[in-house]
């Protein structure tokens, strides 16, 4: 019986060993897969490949998922959370607001596709579609259409604070501040040499903003991989942020942070694209803990839109699955 | 492209009368007539293109083409590009450092070429003698910026085959002709 093996071994394995290596070189002289060669496939070397990036930062990871609301829309664009922590969410040219039970508290039809979305303390709802705003109650009643902004202007992210409303405008590369009645007042993120204000580099159409509970408005500059701080009057406060593809507390690609989003206590929460992630960050820029790693989402992720609601749960709005992922810190037997 | 205009209009029932007539055998002659007919009716003042919003950058048009290197091309769309510091279509995501040298490049010929404008712009442009046409560029910059580089038949060199051997092999059927006139199917988004 042994005899037999040794013979099988000696033999047949040093047989189907050649014949598995026979067989792979026929098929790759005849096929040309892998080796680029016309009629074949392109190698590896041939392909965008970032799959090693996608959970950088897996030991990091301080937040789970804890709830998912659909977004109930087809294409959901944008979200904020209300008094009440109700949610809103924007898309089909149509405003749901839903209770923290998930359950769909009302739905109106809005004049557009919205971009951005804002929600005041006392539920007036900002709605932001390219270049102009419309204002609607909490029932649903259109109160304001503010007059369209310029042609350039390319609204992509909108926050209440106090009698101000801010804009972020992507086309422009800049941040309007207006009163209650969409009426200029000032504008945030203008290169400004005296104050040693660099100013904002949009590359890609997206700019982000969060107004704070410490007054203080947080602004993405994404073409410089930073997020600033600014007063309501236009101050630079503060500005942190680095590239980085190999490193978590970087940002990745040409042009992150796209979202922004502000906890109780100043900590920030960024959203990047390409890698389709979310972090934390405390609130002089450092590196905290991953919320959600590139591998939750899908690669063709455009942009994760952010909200926070009063328990300081971050909400992040996942366009491709049409849903409301909302994450809580991890607790110790997690 | 080749005007057939003044060729004889035929019909597919005449066609395929003349290639039974011709052949004697009825399947070989179904097959000849169907090439006849594709050959003299089919094609028009047309040329093949691949459509930037279907492409999928899977690498195939670097291969199939019937030329070596391919007829596809890296393009860009300078209206729409962000003109990045660090460009993700020109920069390996292993890069160490935003230099041209070579192994921080992500094209692996070197086809892009990254050009200083005023700080912190930068021009990235296709060398065409060098793009094989493999996507990985595009791949790079759609996923993190613009999208400003897409992939397209360059007809200053496309040989514009009847049978494009490219159309067949791409998964995403992101190939079609288009008006000869009109032979660029450009990204404007």
């Amino acid at each position: 019986m042994s005899e037999s093996l040794n013979r099988l071994v000696k033999i047949a394995l040093p047989a189907a060993v050649v014949g598995v290596a026979l067989g792979v070189t026929l098929w790759v002289i005849f096929t040309g897969e892998g080796t680029g060669r016309p009629g074949g496939r392109v190698g590896q070397e041939f392909r965008y490949d970032i799959s090693e990036l996608k959970d950088l930062g897996a030991d990091r990871v301080g937040y789970r998922q804890v709830d998912a609301i659909p977004a109930g829309v087809e294409t959901p664009r944008a979200i904020a959370v209300g008094p009440d922590d109700v949610l809103y969410i924007a898309g089909d040219a149509e405003l749901r607001s839903v209770n923290p039970d998930g359950e769909t508290i009302r739905r109106f039809e809005t004049g557009g596709q919205a971009t951005c979305l804002a929600v005041a303390d006392e539920g007036t709802v900002y709605v932001g579609m390219i270049d102009r705003v419309e204002v609607y109650g909490p029932d649903g009643d259109m109160l304001d259409e503010w007059e369209p902004f310029d042609e350039r202007t390319m609204l992509t992210g909108l926050a209440v604070m106090g009698e101000d409303v801010f804009a972020a405008d992507a086309g422009n590369a800049v941040v309007h501040r207006l009163d209650l009645s969409g009426n200029p007042i000032g504008r945030l993120g203008e290169a400004d040499e005296q104050w040693d204000i660099p100013g904002l580099l949009v590359r890609a159409l997206c700019l982000d903003i969060a107004a704070g509970a410490d007054g203080l408005i947080r602004v993405t500059n994404p073409g410089r991989w930073r997020v600033e701080t600014y007063t309501p009057d236009g101050g630079l406060e503060l500005s942190w942020g680095e590239p980085s593809m190999r490193d978590i507390e970087g940002f990745c690609g040409c042009c992150n942070p796209t979202n922004v989003a502000v906890l109780s206590d100043g900590r920030v929460v960024t959203a990047e694209k390409g890698l389709p992630r979310v972090k934390l960050y405390d609130p002089h820029g450092r590196f905290l803990s991953v919320v959600a790693l590139a591998t939750e989402f899908d690669a063709d992720t455009e942009r994760l839109e952010l909200a926070v609601d009063s328990r300081d749960r971050i909400h992040v709005l996942d366009a491709i699955k049409a849903e409301v992922r909302i994450f809580e810190p991890k607790q110790r037997s997690d | 492209m080749t005007d057939r205009d003044d060729k004889p209009k035929l019909t597919r029932r005449e066609l395929l009368r003349r290639g039974l007539q011709a052949g004697g055998v009825v399947v070989l002659a179904g097959g000849t007539a169907g090439l006849i007919s594709e050959a003299v009716a089919g094609k028009g003042d047309t040329v093949w293109q691949l459509d930037p919003d279907k492409c999928v950058k899977c690498g195939n048009c670097a291969t199939r083409c019937v030329l070596d290197p391919s007829a596809v091309k890296a393009v860009h769309a300078y209206e729409i590009c962000g003109y990045c510091e660090l460009c993700t279509g020109y920069f390996d995501p292993k890069a160490t450092e935003l230099t041209t040298a070579a192994e921080n490049q992500l094209c692996p010929t070197g086809a892009i070429v990254r050009t200083f404008k005023k700080d912190p712009y930068y021009e990235y442009s296709i060398d065409e003698e060098l793009c094989i046409g493999c996507g990985k560029c595009v791949d790079g910059c759609e996923r993190f910026g613009n999208g400003s580089l897409f992939l397209q038949v360059r007809h200053d060199r496309c040989v514009n085959c009847n049978k494009c051997t490219i159309a067949p092999a791409c998964p995403a059927d992101a190939f079609r002709r288009v008006p000869a006139d009109q032979p660029y199917l450009l990204k404007t988004r």
